[in-house]
């Protein structure tokens, strides 16, 4: 049979320059970058907010901040940092990486993609626009009822707080609909389920669980808003409401929410253990079957954050034994991890350190989460600064550890540079001090009877020296962010020196130059294995080089 | 890893009581007997873990640029170990939990000698103080008095946003809610004050909503309230 080589028509795009090229992006890689500043700024403004707080709490009877400033800044703090800094920096990574990954052109809707975006600064910008009228949400970022309501909270700002989740809400699960359709389609030719990177089964599940929880969090907001603005009584006693159905509804997106900020770094980590040891992620299928049981079981154990509102007592013992079970898959994950670097050749990049950081720090926050998970010691620990620690242990010791991780991992992809790894050492030490400095005596603090969310408290209760010290603990992760800041200025002022695969990588995206084309690949190998890329490089096929996009 | 600094903790020191590890009756001391063992076996599973870390790091950093280790993709038997192992632990931890939590949320059983003798509380949260009405129709604020010695059962309700009852020592936290009334259940072993607060972001007033309990042996406990004021205006929740 006859073939002819034909030179391929690719439908040239309209291109813009500067400015008009980023607002009019489409490409998945442009808008994965959007969202790394997008959520870099909005994890500042988080971050600032954070040290204002604990400057607050460093001595009793401060007056640093008046209550009612207090309030806005810890609900602004907890839901920048939730709705508009850990979930959406999982888009980053998932925009930029997931397509690369799985050998794709781009996601499955771009302009949809380029949406997501947008919609998620609009819903940002709506969100704080409360500090211009008056005042912002001040309820707490679980915004319980009936606090929120119009009685209660009569300021314009918990409106707007509403609707801004709402917009972030829309952006979130057009974003997750394109993730699973991407993944579900177009994986490249060899790519079976059980042949997926373990970052790109994370996205798949925690997609999941955005497309399947999200609208129960804005059905439950839209019943506060009709209830403030129409003065339905869905949340109001006097008229027949209920208090406790919010805090169901709110927990039943919630809490698989918690699996939606931890899951894609679970992805991660078991993304870049195998490379720097130079052995593959031990118990694949454990590891992938554990994630599709994490996110099953975070639909079920909801009413543990809700064990002293008085739900009958079979009720809670149910959650107490679902909220056991749940432990056992993430066990399962941190001994896999363990047993990946075991018998290995371990290279200490700073992307390693971050990820041997994260299994431990995320230990300790998955040991002092089994405390509240026991009712009798959660009939004491509820509402205090223990629950303050767990929560930090998670999206700090856990999150933000694995997030600086797979930052140092990818920005030579993304960037085409390195970052300094002298500097990211220092970086991960000083954050690891600072942190335990400032959220481990939170334990001690909970035990001893100090509720969260307090603006102030006397000089007898004896919290004070723990306090300051917890100050001081967040001052140290401050400087450690800005390490980080100097680093990537510096990396961005260097030449492109990063090669296409600069670690011995395992997975597609490190077949492609650094940074790749727009179209991402040239020629697509067929993949017979977990490490396609690794099975070149030891069938001594260097890495095939993508052309550079023609101008 | 947390023994050392729960241990270290100056709480004994202050004259607020509000550190339940210092128990002040018989619901507390279940829960303290149940946080001791999770600190038990939490501190094992962390140094095991951290162990296990300090050992790979030292044992298997890379020593040459060009070593390959074996490939080992999984081991069945181990992965089935670490599945079992943390299923005995939790089911351990469940079943002692489970042999506590009726006598903490409902305390005696109201036909025992001691569930008779039970004194009930209203318990009346509204921004930003707390109301007490004793069984005699009469009322304090922000002081709760109580019987040493002897069962209190409370009954608590909210006259506006959700509020957190919480003194520690004597026994677990509940939330006082609009429009439903919950029970809960306190004892103090011996006479004495105790501090708690709200524990539920309820407004500006959150952090200042006290509440201080007096223990007070039994007849003592009775004159006082006797020359309490009569409670006016208020639901009236079990009275």
């Amino acid at each position: 049979m006859a073939t002819a080589d034909l030179p391929i028509a690719r439908p040239v795009p309209r291109t813009y320059s500067g400015v008009a090229e980023w607002l009019t992006t489409v490409d998945h890689k442009r808008i994965g970058i959007m969202y790394f500043v997008a959520t870099a700024g909005f994890f500042a403004v988080g971050g600032l907010m954070a040290l204002l707080i604990r400057t607050q709490l460093a001595q009793p009877d401060n007056t640093f901040l008046s209550a009612s400033q207090y309030n806005q800044l810890v609900t602004m703090h907890g839901t920048t940092m939730i709705f508009l800094f850990v979930i959406p920096i999982w888009s980053g990574f998932g925009n930029y990486m997931v397509p690369l990954m799985i050998g794709a052109r781009d996601m499955a809707f771009p302009r949809i993609n380029a949406l997501s975006f947008w919609l998620l600064l609009l819903g940002g910008a709506v969100m704080y626009s409360g500090f211009l009228f008056g005042g912002s949400a001040a309820a707490g970022w679980t915004g319980y009822v009936p606090l929120t309501e119009k009685l209660y909270s009569p300021q314009v700002g918990q409106d707007l707080w509403i609707l801004g989740i709402h917009i972030i809400g829309i952006s979130s699960v057009m974003g997750a609909a394109n993730f699973l359709v991407t993944i579900q389609r177009m994986r490249a030719p060899g790519m079976t389920w059980f042949r997926l990177p373990l970052f790109v089964w994370a996205m798949e599940v925690t997609s999941a669980l955005v497309l399947l929880a999200s609208p129960f969090l804005a059905a439950a907001l839209a019943m506060v808003l009709l209830d403030r603005q129409l003065g339905t009584s869905f949340f109001n006693p006097a008229h027949g409401g209920n208090v406790i159905l919010y805090q169901l509804i709110f927990w039943f997106y919630s809490h698989p929410a918690v699996y939606i900020m931890i899951l894609p770094g679970f992805g991660v980590i078991s993304e870049i253990l195998p490379v720097f040891s130079r052995k593959p992620v031990f118990g694949y299928r454990t590891m992938a079957y554990s994630i599709a049981a994490i996110g099953v079981l975070g639909f079920m154990v909801f009413a543990h954050h809700m064990f002293t509102v008085g739900l009958p007592l079979p009720v809670q013992v149910f959650f107490m034994a679902t909220t056991m079970v749940i432990a056992i898959p993430t066990g399962v994950k941190v001994f896999n991890w363990i047993a990946t670097l075991w018998g290995g050749s371990i290279r200490f990049t700073a992307a390693m350190l971050f990820s041997i950081g994260f299994i431990l720090m995320f230990t300790i926050g998955g040991v002092d989460g089994v405390f509240m998970a026991s009712l009798g010691i959660d009939y004491q620990l509820n509402g205090t600064y223990w629950v303050v620690a767990h929560i930090h242990y998670v999206l700090v010791g856990g999150s933000l550890m694995i997030i600086f991780a797979g930052l140092f991992y990818w920005w030579p992809k993304i960037t085409g540079r390195f970052l300094n790894e002298r500097l990211g050492k220092w970086q991960f030490w000083l954050l690891l001090l600072g942190f335990n400095l400032t959220f481990l005596p939170m334990h001690i603090l909970g035990v001893m009877g100090m509720p969260r969310r307090i603006y102030t408290y006397g000089p007898g209760t004896g919290w004070g020296p723990i306090n300051a010290a917890e100050t001081v603990g967040s001052f140290i992760i401050a400087v450690s962010i800005m390490v980080f800041l100097y680093n990537m200025a510096l990396s961005l002022h260097a030449p492109a020196t990063a090669p296409s695969d600069p670690w011995e990588g395992n997975t597609l995206e490190w077949l492609t130059t650094s940074p790749p084309p727009p179209h991402n690949f040239d020629e697509l190998p067929e993949v017979r294995s977990l490490r396609p890329v690794r099975d070149l490089r030891l069938a001594g096929r260097p890495a095939t080089r993508a052309q550079p996009a023609q101008s | 890893m947390l023994v050392p600094i729960v241990l270290a903790s100056p709480s004994a020191l202050a004259a607020y009581h509000s550190d339940f590890l210092q128990s002040g009756g018989p619901p507390d001391n279940r829960i303290v007997m149940l946080f001791w063992v999770f600190v038990g076996c939490g501190s094992a599973v962390l140094l095991l873990v951290a162990v296990l870390v300090g050992i790979v790091c030292v044992r298997f950093r890379r020593r040459r640029a060009d070593e390959m280790p074996k490939q080992v993709h999984g081991v069945a038997r181990l992965e089935v170990a670490w599945t079992v192992g943390p299923m005995i632990l939790l089911a351990t931890l469940f079943g002692l939990t489970l042999a506590q939590v009726g006598y903490l949320r409902h305390g005696p059983p109201p036909n025992s000698a001691a569930g008779r003798s039970a004194v009930p509380i209203e318990v009346i949260g509204r921004q930003f103080y707390w109301t007490f009405v004793y069984g005699n129709g009469h009322e304090s604020l922000r002081t709760m008095y109580i019987p040493a010695g002897t069962p209190v059962t409370l009954a608590t309700e909210s006259l506006d946003v959700i509020h957190g009852f919480w003194v520690p020592q004597i026994g677990a936290k509940i939330d006082a809610l609009p429009g439903i009334v919950n029970h809960a259940f306190v004892e103090a072993s011996r006479p004495g004050t105790f501090n708690g607060q709200c524990y539920e972001l309820c407004g500006v007033g959150h952090a200042l909503m006290l509440i201080t309990v007096k223990a007070l042996p039994p007849a003592q406990y009775r004159a006082t309230i006797a020359k309490l004021p009569p409670a006016t205006g208020l639901p009236k929740l079990i009275r």
